[in-house]
């Protein structure tokens, strides 16, 4: 055996590392699992909800679909082909039920059974293509405008809600909500990121701010809600409006931006801010021109995670500023400027909630929910890339 | 200073700068603006306490009462009564049960339905399933009629309330219009214009004052304007108002009203005897029944055994009814506990709201759990794959990767779950070969499992990301030393790298828990929303039940509640209990990390 072995550092198989491979092989499978399980939402969301918001014929893209309200979707299915499909249903059932009770004890007629059901199937098949094809289908406003609505001794006729139109105001509301509560939560995030990391002295204060914002970051979003609730709808009298809802989202979004933002500050060398003081500046202008210039990329793209986070969150808007349903946009019907504010919005992540636990899964409602899904992942994704992205060009671009 | 510069005109090149105001320069001013921005942390964190507490207060006092008016109303003894009813109820399903498996099981043997019919309704066979299930309607008949009185006291009782606070109104405004300079507003006139109609309906009033209100109703209607005259009028009106108001009062006695649900104790006691004799013989019939299968003959004894409880309770019970008093008193402890520790969440019912936080917390623990079950080992198994075993390309990608993931909205996740992922867990749980699990098949699609495991996806890239930062923080010389000792790549991470790190690990799960207890979306949407305490009677079965949670409560009912009621308040209660806990948790996660922390910096 010796002899096999051409030097003494040759790798040797042994009990040991077999035992080493296997456990550092199970290490990767968990990972590439949990990797695996993200990514199959990823891929669903996407392959389902492209259903909705693609199509097939130019623009590419259903404007209509990311523009319209939503609206109660009418479907009219011929009734003919209705009650067919049912009785053969029904017929495939009784065979099935046949089939079962037979068992194993004569193979010849289960076989015939089987054909049977096939052929049902394919019947069935047919029919459901056919109803597909024949089916009328309007949206609330369509439906209205119709002159003569369809014979109803011909049709099956069934509404579902949300399922016609689009989601436009709520893609909208999402877009204003964030918006005004980045900006919210920019401007304060960084007076508080300022201070942590140019002003601060080891002390009492520092140590209960440093608390807080850790403490802060770990409150429920729900939480959120019902301080929000209590803060801004009832105490400041808003009512469920835009500008409660900014508030708190802004203040949800917080604890990310002072970290962020104190992180990259911080990360610019002391030369940068003690080359200034030695010119003889003031220790302001030194942490205006020398540091904020700098550290602004940086506060910039972590903010953008920030963002996703306030975009992603429903729990806190639910009492705050989301309505279930709006009919007009935010620029519509408003008496005085100032009600802009004070108006409650459709949100794409309320939106969400309330068409997949409020109203039926079905054939009609599916594209929408999957669609509604996709629009928000898209967008919320879009956030996150761009800030990760970034991050890592920042990071590599400013080494001091 | 300012006084010194001014002696000096040219000003040193040193000089302190002028100051702008309160005596302080600019650099000063700017210092104390960021200053007082950075306690911005600390004021909201002072503001959420403040307002979760300024709404969630009056819920203790106001659920006193509620209690208070419970146990006066009779409410509680009629719940006494309804316990008895209730065991007699699971008696008489129990029973169902057996012939339900004596019908089954004489199929199974292979008769035809005709002799199952013949066997099971032979007269002997009657007499002690039909027998023993009519023994409970008129023990049901009295309990109702008992419920109807303490209900309608009860009701009584708050439309009174109710009723006052309406004469109060009324009575502070008639107060204001007495005054002789009290002008009428435009909410008045149409106060009084309401009034006027009203009173025209009333029958009291004579035919000329009807006429004259007729007319006067009839020209305010075309906008004339109000007259002095019209006041006396308005006070006449408020005042005809009050009274009527005060009238529908009828005062409640609770001593003498409850007595009216407590009489009548021989006579129950005579019902719950003569139900156990005609038990007895229903029981005796079936010593003549053949059930042919041991373990049937098995849950008849059982069942009579049952019985023989039932029976023997019947003292305890009457006692307890006989004991009851209603004027004793209700304790501020027990109206606390009765919110921490009370098993039930029952709201808008006609008979009585209980507000028990046990029912909620328990599926948010259980939940929880089944998240952490998953999420631990995965997070930091992640974790130590990608800081230590995984090539620096594998790092680069996947360290982005679970960051995204960290960002996928809750509510998208708990919309996969709605949509997929519970049904996908009912058809795995349907699999043939799976079935000797004994909870197998599932009945719900949405449940505490389906729940838990979405939020594992949810506190991983949390974990992940703070266990892999803990272990990126060991230094170097750690790892070269056990390499240098002889120690392979798997003995350095799992003896060395991870017991250094322990901490920090810990103190990453720490926050995965908090961010699983926190999560509303998910559980919203999958957690099948019953609010019940799981039964745990049923092994690894009860993680597979439907549950509801005190972040699912908050969302679900506080687009519902009336503001300032007991409910509205006890959601905020349930708020204030979400966001110590949080607090808790976030608190003994940095304390583990300072406490444990084995590298000095």
């Amino acid at each position: 055996m010796a002899s096999e072995i051409p030097h003494s550092f040759v790798k040797r198989s042994s009990h040991k590392k077999r035992i080493e491979a296997l456990a550092v092989n199970l290490f990767r499978q968990m990972t590439y699992l949990v990797i695996l399980a993200a990514a199959y939402i990823f891929v669903d969301i996407t392959i389902n909800g492209s259903k909705a918001v693609f199509q097939s014929t130019a623009p590419y893209v259903n404007v209509q679909f990311l523009t319209d309200k939503p609206q109660t979707l009418h479907v009219f299915e011929p009734r003919e082909t209705y009650e067919t499909m049912q009785q053969v249903r029904s017929q495939i059932l009784v065979l099935e039920t046949k089939n079962r009770g037979l068992g194993e004890s004569d193979p010849e007629l289960s076989n015939s059974y089987a054909q049977q059901i096939k052929a049902l199937d394919a019947q069935y098949e047919s029919l459901d293509a056919q109803r597909k094809e024949t089916r009328l289908k309007y949206s609330d406003r369509e439906y209205r405008a119709l002159e003569v609505s369809p014979d109803l001794s011909n049709y099956k006729h069934d509404t579902y809600a949300y399922s016609g139109g689009g989601i436009g105001p709520a893609i909208i509301g999402t877009c204003l909500l964030v918006l005004g509560s980045i900006a919210i939560a920019l401007v304060l995030g960084l007076l508080c990121a300022v201070y942590l990391s140019e002003y601060s002295r080891p002390g009492k204060i520092l140590q209960a701010v440093r608390l807080s914002i850790l403490n802060l970051s770990g409150v429920p979003s729900i939480v959120f809600g019902l301080f929000g609730f209590g803060m801004f709808v009832l105490f400041f009298g808003w009512g469920v409006s835009l500008i409660a809802g900014w508030f708190t989202l802004a203040i949800m979004a917080l604890p990310v931006i002072i970290t962020a933002s104190e992180e990259s500050m911080r990360a610019i060398p002391r030369g940068f801010r003690e080359g200034a003081l030695a010119l003889g500046a003031t220790k302001w202008t030194s942490v205006r021109t020398n540091v904020l210039p700098y550290a602004l990329p940086g506060i910039l793209t972590s903010s953008i995670m920030g963002i996703a986070r306030v975009a992603g969150e429903t729990a806190p808007i639910m009492f705050t500023a989301a309505y279930a349903l709006r009919d007009q946009l935010p620029w519509e019907g408003l008496e005085h400027p100032s009600d802009f504010l004070f108006q409650g919005v459709m949100a794409l992540p309320y939106h969400i909630y309330v068409v997949s636990s409020k109203i039926p899964q079905n054939e009609y409602t599916r594209d929408m929910q999957y669609g509604t899904a996709f629009v928000f992942l898209l967008i919320v994704g879009f956030f996150a890339l761009t800030s990760i992205l970034l991050r890592i060009r920042v990071r590599s671009k400013y080494k001091w | 200073m300012s006084a010194e510069k001014k002696v000096h005109p040219k000003q040193a090149d040193f000089h302190r700068k002028r100051a702008i105001a309160f005596g302080k320069d600019s650099d000063s001013i700017i210092k104390a603006f960021f200053g007082s921005s950075a306690t911005i942390a600390i004021v909201v964190l002072g503001l959420i306490t403040l307002f979760l507490f300024k709404e969630g207060a009056g819920f203790l006092k106001l659920y006193h009462t509620s209690l208070k008016e419970y146990r006066l109303s009779g409410l509680e003894y009629v719940d006494i009564l309804k316990e008895k009813r209730d065991d007699y109820t699971a008696l008489s399903r129990y029973l169902t049960d057996i012939r339900a498996d004596w019908i089954n099981h004489l199929k199974d043997s292979g008769m035809s339905a005709k002799e199952i019919a013949v066997t099971v309704r032979t007269p002997e066979a009657k007499a002690f399933f039909m027998g023993y299930m009519r023994n409970g309607s008129e023990m049901r008949r009295f309990i109702k009629e008992k419920m109807d009185v303490a209900i309608e006291i009860r009701d009584q009782h708050t439309t009174n309330k109710n009723l006052g606070d309406t004469l109060a109104n009324y009575t502070k405004k008639i107060e204001a219009v007495k005054n002789p300079n009290y002008i009428l507003n435009e909410e008045d006139r149409a106060r009084f214009i309401l009034l006027l109609k009203e009173s025209l309906n009333n029958g009291e009033i004579s035919i000329e004052v009807r006429t004259e209100r007729q007319f006067r109703y009839g020209e305010l209607e075309q906008e004339t304007p109000l007259e002095a005259s019209d006041l006396l009028l308005y006070l006449q009106l408020l005042e005809e108002q009050y009274n009527a108001t005060e009238r529908k009062i009828k005062p409640i006695d609770f001593d003498m009203a409850v007595l009216e649900v407590t009489s009548n104790y021989d006579i129950y006691a005579e019902i719950l005897r003569k139900q156990a004799l005609s038990i007895q013989v229903a029981l005796a019939h079936a010593e003549a029944l053949n059930f042919s299968h041991p373990e049937l003959a098995q849950r008849v004894l059982r069942f009579k055994e049952l019985n023989e409880l039932y029976f023997d309770s019947n003292d305890a019970h009457l006692e307890k009814l006989a004991q009851w008093d209603p004027s004793a008193k209700t304790l501020f402890l027990r109206t606390l506990a009765s919110f921490l520790m009370g098993k039930e969440w029952i709201t808008a019912s006609d008979q009585q709201d209980w507000y028990g936080l046990l029912p909620l917390l328990v599926g948010s623990l259980l939940i929880s759990v089944i998240a952490l079950f998953f999420a631990i080992p995965f997070g930091v198994g992640a974790a130590i794959y990608v800081n230590q075993i995984a090539s620096p390309l594998e790092r680069n990608l996947i360290k982005p990767y679970i960051e995204f993931v960290s960002a996928i909205p809750s509510v998208v996740i708990g919309f996969f779950g709605v949509v997929v992922f519970g049904e996908a867990i009912r058809l795995f749980s349907q699999l043939d070969f799976l079935s000797w699990m004994p909870f197998f098949p599932i009945q719900e699609r949405l449940n505490a499992f389906t729940a838990g495991c979405l939020l594992a996806l949810m506190a991983i890239p949390t974990i992940f990301t703070l266990a892999e930062d803990a272990i990126n923080n060991i230094p170097r010389h750690f790892k070269e030393a056990s390499y240098a000792v002889g120690a392979t790549q798997l003995q350095t991470t799992l003896r060395v790298i991870v017991p250094t790190a322990l901490s920090g690990i810990i103190s990453a799960v720490m926050l995965g828990f908090g961010r699983v207890i926190g999560e509303t979306m998910v559980v919203l949407l999958c957690a099948g929303n019953r609010i019940t305490i799981p039964d745990f009677s049923e092994g690894i079965g009860v993680f597979f039940q439907p549950v509801h949670t005190m972040t699912g409560i908050i969302a679900q009912e506080m687009g519902e509640v009336v503001h300032g009621s007991v409910h509205y308040r006890a959601l905020f209660m349930v708020g204030i209990v979400l966001f110590f806990i949080s607090l808790i948790i976030n608190y003994s996660a940095q304390w583990v990390v300072k406490k444990y922390r084995k590298v000095g910096d």
